[in-house]
């Protein structure tokens, strides 16, 4: 069975025609619809540190910049960094004593690399002491950023004005209404709108970047001295702090580790939820979790069939019950699809008993009473059934792989919110339907 | 808890910043002073398994599916926060394919719904970080070099200049050069580097060799026939293969920025082509407000060089000598690095309160989906 593998060659069609295997499909409850993950908007829940597995919520991560505070990343390699302790060389004179207090440096258990390299002087407490490299230019952007902000004010104002001043055309009309008096009383009055208007917006003083001619040129030692390679840093390392890309090996510095997010799906037409996580990133769990693969019917393709053009070849595909409740499915042709390939589809309904894990353990399958039509049922095994399907590929198969669609009809029982709350046992049913898409290779080379 | 969120600038969440260059995207947000992260433009192509460069896409349809897959990522991944919640501001270049932005426009307003979206152009907001209004901007990236000069915040773009030489330029040539010159040493035999198969010298460890081992020399060795060249480097391939570098690539790779072409045209002529034909009382003041963006400029020697080459050319080229007369040209110095500084001026202006004026809303574009573009005055109108 090459379905672990090979899982695209079978195809659910969700919602805007597209086409994608079962485990990365969705199946919002409300609409009883499959949904791709582009057709449900992700959102982030909260985010958390993949080292420490601290979480916070998303006002909390914007103001640490979306990075952990307490873990760092190696700049080399960006594995995480761990703390060690060494002894401190005493400042007295007698190597011969102990060595006194313990300090901390930080290294990375997968590269070497440690925080002496980069020259950072060994900290007295083991967490909390260490930073990352400021930004200087920091200052110089922020009085630019001042600077552009009052332009932008007055920029502001003088549309408002423009508002205003249209705004004053209306007054032949309402003095027609009579709403002069008290428009006149507004005029006499300096009112606070036309206070900021009239007084002359003053702009700070900024220094302009100043150019220069002086450049030093490379000198011959530079040109000539040969070079460490080991001693330059990768763009990649250059890259991961934007503000500061050194270009030596002895410059980098450690980085805060960045934080990673919990997400949420959400069914983009009907807005209910469709994968809701717990909010501990410790834990796996979901509060909410359509995954199709629960909550459809899923077919697999169970072995490679050896197809030629012209000639019927039977192909056995599995079908499986997810549900805890017994399935009868139905296979149909789908009209509107142009597919290469005759089809010869089961007539008899399908069967299936529920899922129940505990019969992968119990040898003796019991209550296998099904009447089944051999020439359609190979095999049945707990929730699952092998079924065949006759296919003649078209001599328009040729050199195409050979794909053939068809619609399989099920009854499927939604437990809806309002009835689960006088019994949680009640459900209704509904029929409902899917297009599957099935990729059964290419034709045998050999007979072509 | 979200309703804690934004008691910042005006109750606004902050604006989303994208560069998307044609190597590297900068990533970050309004108000910020740096990128939050850089990465390489390009996504996990399933089908064939290998990386593929975003703006080496030429089908609509597969381009569009890789700038969900690629803007996604780079939502949930790198700025992780929720795209409907924040205004987009994407760094454009003003030369750039029309197609390309309608496209992602069509992306961040559908898939996405950003509340709005402003194109904001490289070249212009560069000159924000510096605080000054007219500059004479040379963009040196990946595919190509750009030049713009931008008198009192308008680019002149009737004076643009482009030549295709960048980065990619400079890989293509080590790539030559290392089948030409170089050895590889494999134990104790050693072969040609031509004999290699063509599939080990990939574009990554072509950047990375640039990166490290290259460096654009000094004009007056160009072309002085007896210089000795720099010590060859030992580069260590995949296993126990070792290409020996020569130290002719190592100074010479990078020649191909400043070779003039069968135009008489390279990087630097390029400044002076576009001082030409700005108008001529701005020149003086265009070349003393030379802006280098891109991060092609980030090589070592390039400002030496490309300085070298504007005063050689200026004084000797008989083209030039007529309509420059000065030689006082200066290069400004960003706070910030120069792959990132399109990207600073981009964040700079997406913090400022006219920014909602100054984009377009999505209600707006979803009702005509009409762009702004100065190339078309019918987008103007409404």
């Amino acid at each position: 069975m090459a379905t672990y593998v090979d899982f695209d060659r079978v195809q659910y069609m969700a919602d805007l025609g597209v086409k994608a295997p079962l485990c990365r499909l969705h199946f919002c409850r409300h609409c009883m619809k499959l949904r791709s993950t582009d057709c449900v908007s992700h959102e982030i829940d909260s985010h958390y540190c993949p080292h420490c597995f601290e979480n916070m919520s998303p006002a909390e991560a914007k103001l640490k910049k979306n990075k952990c505070a307490s873990c760092f990343e190696c700049p080399s390699c960006f594995h995480t960094l761990s703390t060690r302790a060494t002894g401190a060389p005493n400042p007295g004179d007698d190597p011969s004593r102990p060595a006194g207090r313990k300090v901390y440096y930080m290294g990375c258990g997968f590269c070497r690399w440690t925080t002496k390299v980069a020259g950072i002087p060994n900290q007295t407490v083991g967490s909390g002491a260490w930073s990352e490299k400021e930004n200087t230019n920091s200052e110089r952007i922020n009085t630019l950023m001042e600077y552009f902000q009052q332009l932008a004010a007055i920029e502001k104002q003088e549309k408002d004005k423009k508002k205003f001043i249209r705004r004053k055309s209306f007054i032949p009309f309402s003095e027609k209404f009579g709403l002069s008096s008290t428009r006149k009383r507004a005029s006499i009055n300096p009112g606070l709108s036309s206070l900021s208007l009239k007084e002359n917006p003053k702009v700070m003083d900024i220094e302009p970047a100043e150019a220069s001619e002086q450049i030093e040129e490379l000198s011959d030692e530079f040109i000539k001295n040969p070079l460490k390679l080991n001693e330059m840093t990768t763009l990649k390392q250059r890259l991961a702090t934007p503000h500061f890309q050194p270009n030596f090996f002895s410059e980098l510095y450690p980085r805060h580790k960045n934080l990673l997010t919990q997400r949420s799906l959400r069914c983009k037409e009907c807005e209910h939820n469709v994968i809701k996580p717990e909010f501990n990133p410790c834990s796996i769990k979901y509060r909410i979790q359509l995954v199709a693969i629960y909550h459809v019917p899923e077919i697999r393709l169970f072995s490679q069939p050896n197809l030629e053009i012209g000639k019927e070849t039977q192909v056995i595909l599995t079908l499986l019950n997810p549900f805890d409740y017994a399935v009868t499915v139905t296979v149909h042709e789908l009209k509107e699809a142009v597919f290469n390939a005759e089809l010869s589809l089961p007539e008899c309904d399908l069967s299936l008993p529920a899922r129940d894990e505990t019969a992968e353990f119990d040898d003796c399958a019991a209550n296998q009473d099904f009447q089944d039509d051999p020439s359609v049922v190979t095999f049945r095994k707990s929730n699952k059934l092998g079924f065949f399907i006759k296919v003649t590929p078209k001599p328009s198969a040729a050199g195409a792989k050979v794909v053939i669609p068809f619609q399989i009809r099920y009854n499927y029982r939604n437990m809806t919110a309002s009835s689960a709350l006088t019994d949680p046992t009640a459900y209704e049913t509904v029929s409902l339907q899917q297009s599957v898409f099935v990729d059964l290779g290419d034709l045998n080379s050999t007979a072509a | 808890m979200p309703m804690y969120e934004g008691f910042g600038y005006g109750g606004e969440k902050e604006a989303i910043v994208l560069d998307i260059g044609a190597a590297y995207t900068k990533i970050g947000f309004a108000n910020d002073c740096s990128p939050r992260s850089i990465v390489p433009t390009e996504i996990y192509d399933k089908q064939t398994k290998t990386k593929l460069r975003i703006f080496d896409i030429k089908n609509n349809e597969t381009l569009k599916a890789s700038l969900l897959v690629f803007l996604k990522k780079i939502y949930l991944r790198h700025l992780q926060v929720n795209a409907k919640d924040r205004r987009a501001v994407i760094v454009e270049n003003i030369i750039g394919p029309i197609d390309f932005r309608k496209l992602i426009a069509d992306v961040l307003f559908k898939h996405f719904e950003v509340p709005s979206l402003l194109f904001a152009p490289s070249h212009l907001i560069s000159l924000m970080p510096l605080g000054i209004s007219t500059g004479l901007v040379l963009d040196c990236g990946y595919k190509e070099t750009i030049v713009i000069p931008v008198c009192d915040n308008t680019p002149v773009l009737k004076a643009w200049q482009a030549l295709p030489v960048g980065g990619k330029a400079i890989h293509n040539r080590i790539r030559e050069m290392i089948k030409e010159f170089a050895i590889v040493r494999e134990g104790n035999n050693e072969m040609p580097a031509s004999n290699l198969p063509s599939d080990v010298l990939t574009e990554e460890i072509l950047e990375d060799i640039k990166v490290r081992c290259c460096f654009i020399t000094r004009l007056d060795r160009v072309n002085d026939p007896d210089i000795e060249h720099p010590s060859e480097t030992i580069y260590p391939l995949q296993g126990s293969r070792i290409l020996v570098i020569p130290g002719k690539i190592r100074e010479m790779a990078c020649e191909v920025l400043f070779q003039l072409d069968g135009e008489e045209k390279n990087i630097a002529s390029l400044l002076l082509e576009a001082l030409t034909l700005s108008s001529i009382d701005n020149r003086r003041n265009l070349m003393e407000n030379i802006v280098l963006v891109g991060g092609t400029c980030q090589l070592t020697g390039f400002r030496q060089r490309l300085m070298a080459e504007l005063k050689n050319l200026a004084s000797t080229n008989n083209k030039y000598t007529d309509s420059i007369h000065l030689s006082s040209f200066k290069f400004h110095t960003a706070p910030i690095y120069e792959n990132c500084t399109a990207w600073l001026g981009g964040a700079m202006f997406a913090g400022l309160q006219v920014l909602p004026n100054r984009s377009t809303a999505r209600e707006k574009y979803l009702e005509n989906e009409v762009l702004m573009d100065w190339s078309d005055p019918k987008t103007y109108e409404n």
